[in-house]
């Protein structure tokens, strides 16, 4: 059984793109509780939990995903997190994956050649369009205890987000088995079944979606 | 306004500093970004704006003795400036951040300027009776409700000069206001001497001074 998340801060997206993910998976028998981390519930379906800003450190964008990781996060078990650009192809899959209890992200297997390999870029080979983990690991709970050090504000600035954080910070995580996601832009075009489909670095609404 | 002039010397340490991080970076802590940090730090908007402070709080304060806190002070530029404008030893010169490689590195940068560097959380300065003004040029970076703290704390007499920018664009910058009126009006000062705005390439900088 698996809680799921999604975070919306922000006006980038609206509640339809919580909704929709939530409509997807909402009958599915290994789904416990479904979950939205926000600052703004208006337009929420109501089945959906809404976890409320939990207050400063004040954080911009995607920095909030980084926020799940607090052990006074008020999540509890195996978790996992979808981003809102995120089209669900296979429900009842998703929630059957095996990752264990591990922290576990995409792996970019697209990201070929030698740019990514720059000391200087800090560009990294997984993504956090979709995460698992379990809410009551104490490894995983030191990740948001290591971002908030004195060093938070330079970490802002020195990594574009908390991909490049967690990788350069030389914190240990899983990747999910290739075939279980599709990079809309990088893959257009697979010849497997697929769980998702991640639309990153694509402008995206709605209607592609469905 | 003074004419800023960028310094040979600074910029030189600059340069020196840079390289011991390249160095660094080879055989220990493999932190590149530092060196854009740095540059970025002793860049012409940044002496701008810290010069402008520093000119202004001269005009206003009036006196060539007193102790003064820099909180989020980074490398030191800000610190750097009043000094430049307060060479008098009896005028303490004092200049904080939370990361503690901004200590090391800006007395590498201004350890000859007579301006105590350290590592501190303006959260953990409970006792701000000491200090004839607290500067602050980087609230963009700060919670509001840590610079309201500051306002609270401070004794009455003690001023203020603080800076934001409108520059929302940055995911460090949480602290962003439209205009420098609003700004001073956030802070709720019982004496505000001087509310201004420095117009940059790309975005305004906003100061606010006063009590």
């Amino acid at each position: 059984m698996t809680n799921l998340i999604t975070v919306k801060f922000g006006t980038k997206y609206g509640p339809e793109f919580v909704n929709k993910i939530y409509n997807d998976i909402k009958d599915q028998e290994g789904l416990t509780k479904f979950y939205c981390y926000t600052d703004d519930s208006n337009g929420l379906d109501e089945g959906i939990s809404v976890i409320p800003d939990q207050g400063r450190p004040t954080l911009k964008a995607w920095w909030n995903k980084l926020r799940m990781f607090d052990k006074n996060f008020p999540l509890s078990g195996d978790v996992l997190f979808l981003d809102l650009d995120v089209k669900i192809q296979d429900p009842k899959s998703l929630l059957e994956m095996t990752y264990g209890q591990n922290l576990t992200f995409i792996n970019c297997h697209w990201k070929q050649g030698k740019l990514y390999n720059r000391l200087s870029n800090y560009d990294v080979k997984m993504n956090s369009s979709m995460i698992a983990w379990n809410a009551d690991d104490p490894d995983v709970h030191k990740i948001w205890d290591h971002f908030n050090t004195g060093f938070r504000d330079y970490y802002l600035r020195k990594y574009k987000g908390i991909d490049r954080f967690i990788v350069h910070e030389d914190f240990n995580y899983h990747t999910f088995p290739n075939t279980y996601i599709q990079s809309k832009k990088y893959h257009p075009d697979i010849n497997y079944d697929t769980i998702i489909t991640t639309y990153e670095e694509m402008e995206v609404g709605i209607e592609d979606l469905i | 306004m003074r004419k800023w002039k960028l310094e040979s010397k600074i910029l030189y340490r600059a340069l020196k500093l840079s390289e011991k991080v390249y160095d660094e970076s080879m055989y220990g802590v493999d932190d590149l970004y530092r060196i854009k940090d740095i540059v970025h730090s002793v860049d012409k908007n940044h002496w701008e704006s810290k010069k402008w402070l520093a000119d202004k709080l001269y005009e206003l304060y009036g006196y060539d003795t007193g102790k003064f806190y820099i909180t989020g002070g980074w490398y030191g530029m800000m610190a750097y400036q009043l000094r430049q404008r307060w060479p008098e030893p009896q005028l303490n010169i004092i200049s904080a951040d939370c990361d503690p490689i901004c200590e090391e590195y800006a007395w590498e940068l201004f350890g000859d300027a007579d301006i105590d560097f350290r590592t501190v959380d303006i959260n953990d300065e409970e006792d701000l009776s000491q200090y004839s003004a607290i500067i602050n040029t980087s609230c963009e970076h700060m919670e509001q409700e840590d610079l309201l703290s500051i306002v609270e704390k401070k004794p009455e007499q003690t001023w203020i000069a603080f800076q934001t920018n409108n520059y929302i664009d940055l995911n460090s910058h949480i602290n962003c206001w439209p205009t420098a009126q609003l700004f001073a009006e956030s802070l709720g000062l019982k004496y505000t001497a001087l509310v201004d705005t420095l117009q940059m390439k790309d975005f305004n900088r906003f100061m606010v001074i006063g009590k």
